[in-house]
């Protein structure tokens, strides 16, 4: 039995700024693990609590430099990146709810990202004790 | 080159052949199927077939109406047992592929709907969207592969029939990945190639429809049947040749010349555009003739208005026809006439055989538009093919088992000398020979132009005459092509030269029986000679294959309950 | 017609029996402006070289055996119009990304024929009612419920669009695992437990990170991206019932 040399596909490097999908995509999955470093961040905040007011204080100075106000406007940007590609996603699976008749992704995607901000002004209504 | 053996061969993996290699695999679970095909099975030409498939399924119909139906609309050509039999068999076929899993369109009451379609005089065309052919071979495709029994030879080429004492034992075929020849044992052989409209310019088929089944039977013996019928398609769009469904008309469409009217009227009053197909084609052409049609770069055209339909019926009934006019003519049915003119489309005839897939080689088989059992006579009705295939495929399926079971291997001999001769042939010859005069492209041009020009809608003696003698030339000529590929892997400049050797016998076939049929019977219309001709006439042509000239013979038309009358609608 | 364009195809070779590996060659195309990428294909290998090699039948978009990457992009050639794809007057056709390729442009997509039959694509029932009882009752919103991913013509530009079969050719894919959701929710099969632990599984759903770029190049609209994200509520929601409540796990 002949076995034909075949031409064996690789993979570029640097396949993934082929095109806007794929580094949509990139971005998403860069976000999930920037999420968790921000809940790095946050957990400083409780450690240096529990060590005292002055730690505590100081903490928060260092997370007001700008740098750190830079990284956490990077950090934020994919995170928000992160959140909206999953709403798509709800958007799209969850045609298995209702087997006949799915709602409109679109639908779905508006009400997520209407309880995002209703959430988010919720939140910030508590942080800021009001408008 | 591979000991390979199974107990049915079976060459082609479309609705026909799939349908009779499951049908073989049920009748008995120890019986090995080897399903050869030169494509994968998914890609067969069924896959493209879009209006429907006929069956008696509701009470406001009955086989006898059915068969009524297909009987005239076979221009009284049909043999009437095999219609018999057919009709009765079709509403089976329906609810086997239901249970199988094909996605019919359905009433409102969850039952399958049918639609109206040409020749036919109720509502007895069962649908899936305007996609049936497609569902119902991905249907068969899976469901063929519940059966460990049925091996599949994917992209294996067969060039050839093995037989010992003229009796069919297998095959010879092309691995064409890996570029070898391989014998193939076996106590029986199913035909299930398709049809041949790849010898004609302007065709609906797809390109691997080059009637490979039917030159294998011819070369081994087998006749084949009413080659002079074949089918022109009214609707298809110019160009491309690609089909526009008849149920488009069967949902309401019309036909307008350049003028706007509906010309139909002039030709067939009583059933407008849903007359049979034969009838449609000439009247196009003959309005066409006299100035009537659209001009247009691919020439000229008629108009399929579906505008009267409205959008929601289009998307629900027809998005393939909205979808392919949008892409390929880049305009929208429900605000424009779509541009079509007859196309060739089916063959009527074919191997012949009898109600199980028999042909007069023993061993062989052949089914679905391979062969001619003949169920379609002169002109066949729409959406029947694919009951066809299912109907014959089953009662092929079956009968091959049963010969299957009784009969012994065959030695082995013979398969041995068969490959020899196709190795020399093929690797030996075609693909060793160095340049030569003559161009495969350019001989596959001229058969097509020959047969468009002269075998098409329109035949006369002349004409006829004409389109042998080149025939029988370009024959000659092929013998000077060469294959410029060397490389023997997937070589397809290889497969096109034996694809081109098969269609320049196929082509001879039909044109031949042509000149010979001196009368006008359903789609086999003579200039000449204008009227149907019983009394001479009312007999199947049968095509035989000698050294030059095809030998043509006849074989009386079976007549049981319907004389045959004027075909009058 | 007269030709009125003319057009570079620069197209990918490779001869398995000669020695070297694949390279592009060039080939001036003449083309009208209704002609698509396979006109060109043919034109070149009726003309100008009958060695090229390449996949094709019904010309129509329904045969799913003429997909390549035209530019970049897993394309069906029969339905690319070369005037769309021209800019700088050359069209780039190789084989799909993501198969090896046994000859010029012909992909080997056997991995997809091994996960097609993976996900068992049939009618799975424990008894099949008898012909005479005629065809099963299904509601036309019952159809509409598979229906479009009943559509898939396995053309497989979506394992050429997808990073994930891309980089692991283990993983069932996209067509694939479209097909098995189609089955899973037709109401004449009652095969979805048996197919959800199949597709449940390391190289079935679970490979998927969700790119879409899948239901992005789908010719037909199948939606394969989606239909992976339904498979995996059905797989945990299945999961999470064997889990709390076993009695009542299965559909």
């Amino acid at each position: 039995m002949v076995e034909v040399r075949e031409a064996v596909w690789r993979r570029r490097s640097g396949w993934w700024t082929q095109n806007g999908h794929y580094l949509l995509f990139m971005l998403r999955e860069v976000g999930g693990s920037l999420s968790a470093v921000y809940g790095i961040i946050l957990l400083g905040l409780l450690i240096t609590f529990d060590m005292g007011q002055a730690s505590y204080e100081d903490y928060l100075a260092f997370l007001q430099t700008p740098a750190m106000l830079a990284i956490q406007a990077v950090i934020l940007a994919f995170v928000l990146v992160h959140a909206f590609t999953w709403f798509y996603l709800i958007g799209k699976s969850q045609a298995v709810m209702s087997a006949y008749r799915a709602p409109e992704w679109t639908r779905v995607f508006g009400l997520m990202i209407v309880i995002f901000v209703a959430a988010s002004v919720g939140v910030l209504f508590v942080v800021f004790g009001g408008l | 080159m591979d000991r390979l053996a199974f107990d049915i061969v079976v060459v082609g993996g479309g609705a026909a052949g799939l349908r009779a290699a499951i049908a073989a695999a049920e009748s008995d679970p120890k019986l090995t199927i080897g399903l050869v095909s030169k494509v994968y099975p998914m890609r067969s030409h069924t896959v493209s077939a879009e209006g429907g498939t006929a069956a008696v399924m509701r009470d406001y119909d009955n086989f006898e109406l059915h068969a009524l139906d297909t009987i005239k609309g076979s221009d009284y050509f049909a043999d009437q047992d095999a219609v018999e039999f057919f009709v009765s068999k079709c509403p089976d076929e329906i609810v086997q592929l239901d249970h199988w899993g094909c996605p019919w369109s359905r009433d409102d009451d969850g039952k399958i709907q049918q639609r109206a379609f040409g020749g036919m005089s109720v509502k007895r065309t069962c649908f899936a969207a305007d996609k049936v052919g497609f569902h119902i071979l991905h249907t068969l495709f899976q469901e063929s592969m519940r059966h460990p029994q049925i091996v599949r030879l994917d992209e294996w080429f067969v060039t050839d029939l093995i037989q010992e004492n003229g009796a069919a034992a297998g095959v010879v075929a092309l691995d064409i990945r890996r570029g070898e020849l391989s014998y193939i044992n076996s106590k029986a052989v199913v035909l299930a190639t398709g049809g041949c409209g790849r010898v004609y310019e302007f065709t609906t088929n797809g390109f691997i429809k080059t009637g490979d089944g039917m030159a294998l039977a011819y070369r081994a013996g087998a006749p084949l049947k009413d080659m002079e019928m074949v089918q022109f398609h009214p609707t298809c769009l110019p160009g491309t040749g690609i089909l526009i469904t008849e149920a488009a008309r069967g949902e309401g469409g019309t036909l307008i010349n350049k003028d706007g009217e509906r010309f139909m009227k002039k030709y067939l009053p009583s059933k407008m555009e849903l007359g049979p197909r034969d009838i449609l084609s000439r009247s196009e052409m003959i309005e066409i003739r006299e100035g009537r049609g659209f001009k247009g770069p691919h020439g000229d055209y008629m108009g399929l208005d579906l505008r009267h339909l409205g959008e929601q019926a289009i998307d629900e009934r027809l998005p393939m026809v909205r979808e392919l006019a949008e892409k390929y003519l880049g305009l929208d049915p429900i605000h424009e006439p779509i541009p079509v003119r007859p196309g060739q489309h089916y063959i009527m005839g074919g191997v012949s055989t009898n109600l199980v897939g028999e042909t007069p080689v023993k061993g062989l088989y052949a089914v679905g538009e391979t062969a001619c059992v003949s169920m379609n006579g002169a002109n066949r009705l729409g959406s029947n093919s694919l009951s066809e295939c299912l109907v014959f495929g089953k009662s092929a399926g079956m009968a091959v088992a049963a010969f299957a079971k009784r009969t012994g291997w065959p030695r082995g001999g013979a398969a041995r000398d068969a490959l020899a001769k196709q190795e020399a042939r093929i690797f030996g010859g075609l693909l060793k020979r160095e340049a030569g005069s003559e161009s495969l492209s350019g001989i596959r041009r001229e058969m097509q132009q020959i047969m468009e020009r002269d075998v098409g809608i329109f035949r006369d003696e002349k004409g006829l005459t004409d389109a042998c003698a080149k025939l029988a030339t370009l024959r000659q000529r092929f013998a000077n092509v060469s294959v410029a590929d060397k490389d023997r892997v997937f070589n397809t400049d290889l497969t096109q030269a034996l694809e081109l050797d098969f269609m320049l016998d196929v082509a001879q076939a039909i044109a031949w029986s042509a000149l010979n049929r001196r009368e006008s019977r359903g789609a086999h219309s003579r200039t000449d000679y204008a009227n149907r001709d019983d009394a001479n006439y009312l007999k199947h042509s049968l095509a035989y294959r000698t050294d030059g000239a095809p030998r043509i013979d006849y074989l009386p038309v079976k007549i049981t309950k319907w004389q045959p009358a004027e075909r009058k609608y | 017609m007269a030709a009125e364009n003319q057009v570079v195809f620069r197209v990918r070779r490779y001869q398995p029996q000669g020695t070297k590996g694949p390279y592009y060659q060039d080939f001036r195309v003449p083309y009208r402006s209704d002609e698509v990428v396979l006109d060109g294909l043919n034109y070149i290998k009726d003309n100008l070289d009958p060695s090229l090699t390449f996949r094709w039948s019904c010309r129509m978009g329904i045969c799913g055996s003429c997909g390549m990457d035209v530019n970049g992009k897993p394309r069906l050639t029969c339905g690319t119009f070369i005037r769309d794809v021209s800019p700088g007057g050359i069209v780039q056709v190789d084989p799909l990304t993501g198969f090896n390729s046994i000859k010029d442009l012909v992909a080997d997509f056997d991995p997809f024929m091994e996960h097609f039959l993976y996900v068992k694509p049939w009618v799975i029932r424990e008894k099949q009612r008898p012909l005479s009882e005629g065809e099963y009752t299904q509601f036309p919103e019952e159809l509409a419920a598979y229906r479009q991913q009943s559509l898939c013509i396995n053309c497989t530009l979506c394992y050429a669009a997808c990073p994930v079969f891309q980089g692991d050719n283990h993983f069932v894919g996209p067509a694939s695992l479209a097909l098995a959701l189609r089955y899973i929710r037709d109401t004449r099969d009652e095969g979805a437990d048996e197919r959800l632990d199949l597709l449940s599984t390391p190289h079935g759903i679970w490979e998927c990170t969700f790119v879409g770029e899948c239901s992005v190049v789908c010719p037909k609209e199948v939606d394969p991206a989606g239909a992976i994200q339904s498979l995996k509520v059905l797989a945990t929601i299945r999961h999470m019932r064997k889990l709390l409540m076993p009695k009542f796990a299965s559909r």
